[in-house]
């Protein structure tokens, strides 16, 4: 059973960050070459993950790369809060 | 083969199954000229273009200019005679199969048989569908029946999961790894996995991309950046190719997404993007295309789809076009593949909206998909996979979807896939 891996991405100070891409960059198995796109909420989204551990990695103009991994159990949908800067 | 705009050309000789050719838009100079922004003019003169070079083998060279002089040709014809006459063998065989009574396939009672290459688009999604004979097509594949030729069709209430199953987790190498690597570099493979390395998973050692900055040239033009909405309001990036007036090819993932509510609401397409630059403006289409082996099965084979551009807005009259091909497998042997595209993480550089472009051998080929090495990132899916030849044209050969730790990979243009794309393309004339 497929799942998804949500979340939101905030900067240094707490603030929202729209327009950042979160893209996997390791998982269990073959992943489609999309990336997810941060809305004005600071929010993403990606799904039909099969379970598994993920890499995902976080780009925003003026940030370093931010790198974070998810566990993704089968039948969960982790929602994670990647902090810019951390 | 040099070929006009609109015209198909199935191939008498030479390597390709199918082709369709290419379209500089016209006032494109050639022959060393500079084209920097050349664009709108009169004339369709063609052969080479100027953003670009190709070397023998195919790949191209991002940032020098020239000429695929007459010795180019004669070499890659000189080198090229044995698949010649292995196509011509091949179309003879075609030729006599198709002969041959076809093979019935037995229609099982209520439900009917489909394809997965049956055409599926969110203006009208697929009821009705159609009955084949198990042929793979002029590609000199087996003839043997494909899974989905006994598919049966799942009423839309019922469609399972269709991300397609991964592979489970676990420091499994790709067999790849057990023929042309050493114990040594197993064993360093296998601990980066372990150790989730946050190596890139996509870039497959150094990271060999090189940036396109002359992107209001040709092909790069033609090659555009996606920004997509899902139907849930998710957003997405991703990557496309104009392959007619109004029609840019891409994954099917990139337009159905069956997690984030199927059709994706609206996708901006920006030909020629470089980072905050829109040297051509962008459109916002909504009328997509794929087919049910991606929508309703999530088979990665099936993974390619389309978007109908607005009727105001012909990119490819203003632009021009990929040209795109069936190839047999023994073909791709021979050949870099170019792959560009807009990668999520902006390149090494980390310039966001920026193309970047690597070529590469291709490492597998099986029925539908293509396995490389190239380097990619997340936001390339739906990138063209091509070829240069020698007179300059640019077939499109695949859609690249999805990446591993060892290998990348592509939807292949097989002969359905081809046809699909012309049906599509005469969608939007």
């Amino acid at each position: 059973m497929n799942g998804v891996i949500s979340g939101r991405v905030v900067d240094e100070t707490g603030a929202l960050v729209s327009g950042a891409i979160v893209a996997i960059t390791s998982g269990p198995g073959p992943v489609s070459d999309i990336a997810s796109l941060t809305d004005a909420e600071g929010r993403f989204r990606r799904g039909g993950l099969a379970p598994g551990s993920y890499t995902l990695a976080v780009h925003k103009a003026g940030h370093a790369p931010h790198i974070v991994n998810v566990d993704l159990a089968a039948g969960q949908s982790p929602n994670v809060e990647i902090r810019l800067g951390d | 083969m040099v070929q006009k705009s609109g015209q198909e050309t199935k191939a008498t000789g030479g390597q390709e199954g199918k082709t369709y050719g290419y379209q500089e838009p016209p006032g494109t100079e050639h022959a060393g000229t500079s084209t920097a922004g050349s664009r709108g003019s009169a004339g369709m003169g063609r052969t080479t273009s100027s953003a670009a070079t190709a070397s023998k083998d195919g790949h191209e060279s991002v940032s020098s200019q020239g000429t695929d002089g007459p010795g180019d040709s004669e070499a890659f014809a000189k080198s090229t005679a044995g698949l010649r006459e292995s196509y011509r063998l091949d179309v003879t065989r075609e030729a006599l199969r198709k002969q041959r009574p076809q093979e019935t396939v037995k229609l099982p009672v209520g439900p009917a048989i489909r394809s997965g290459h049956t055409r599926d688009s969110n203006t009208a999604p697929v009821r009705a569908v159609r009955e084949f004979a198990p042929a793979f097509g002029k590609a000199g594949r087996s003839r043997a029946p494909t899974k989905e030729v006994v598919a049966v069709r799942i009423p839309d209430s019922a469609r399972p999961e269709t991300a397609p199953a991964l592979v489970q987790a676990g420091v499994k190498l790709d067999a790849y790894w057990a023929s042309y690597k050493t114990p040594l570099e197993r064993a360093q493979e296998r601990a980066r996995i372990a150790r989730k390395a946050p190596l890139l998973e996509v870039i497959l050692g150094r990271d060999d991309r090189v940036r396109v900055t002359n992107t209001q040239d040709y092909p790069y033009r033609c090659i555009c950046s996606l920004l997509i909405t899902a139907q849930n309001g998710s957003m997405y990036v991703g990557t496309g190719w104009l392959v007619g007036p109004r029609l840019v090819l891409t994954a099917g993932h990139c337009v159905y997404m069956a997690d984030e509510g199927g059709w994706a609401s609206q996708i901006e397409v920006i030909p020629g993007r470089d980072g905050t630059e829109r040297p051509f403006g962008s459109v916002v289409a909504t009328d997509l295309r794929s087919v049910t082996g991606w929508t309703v099965d999530g088979n990665r084979d099936f993974d390619y789809g389309a978007i109908l551009l607005p009727e105001g807005r012909r990119y490819g009259d203003e632009l021009g076009w990929f040209g795109y091909a069936v190839r047999m497998d023994d073909y791709f042997q021979g050949i870099d593949l170019n792959l560009a595209g807009y990668p999520g993480d902006g390149g090494p550089t980390a310039n966001d909206g920026t193309m970047w472009q690597d070529h590469r051998r291709v490492k597998e080929v099986n029925e539908r998909q293509i396995t490389y090495e190239i380097d990619t990132y997340g936001g390339q899916s739906g990138s063209p996979v091509w070829e240069m030849i020698a007179n300059g044209d640019r077939m499109g050969l695949a859609i690249h979807t999805w990446g591993t730790s060892t290998s990348n990979g592509a939807t292949r243009i097989t002969s359905d896939v081809f046809d699909n794309i012309v049906t599509w393309v005469g969608e939007a004339p």
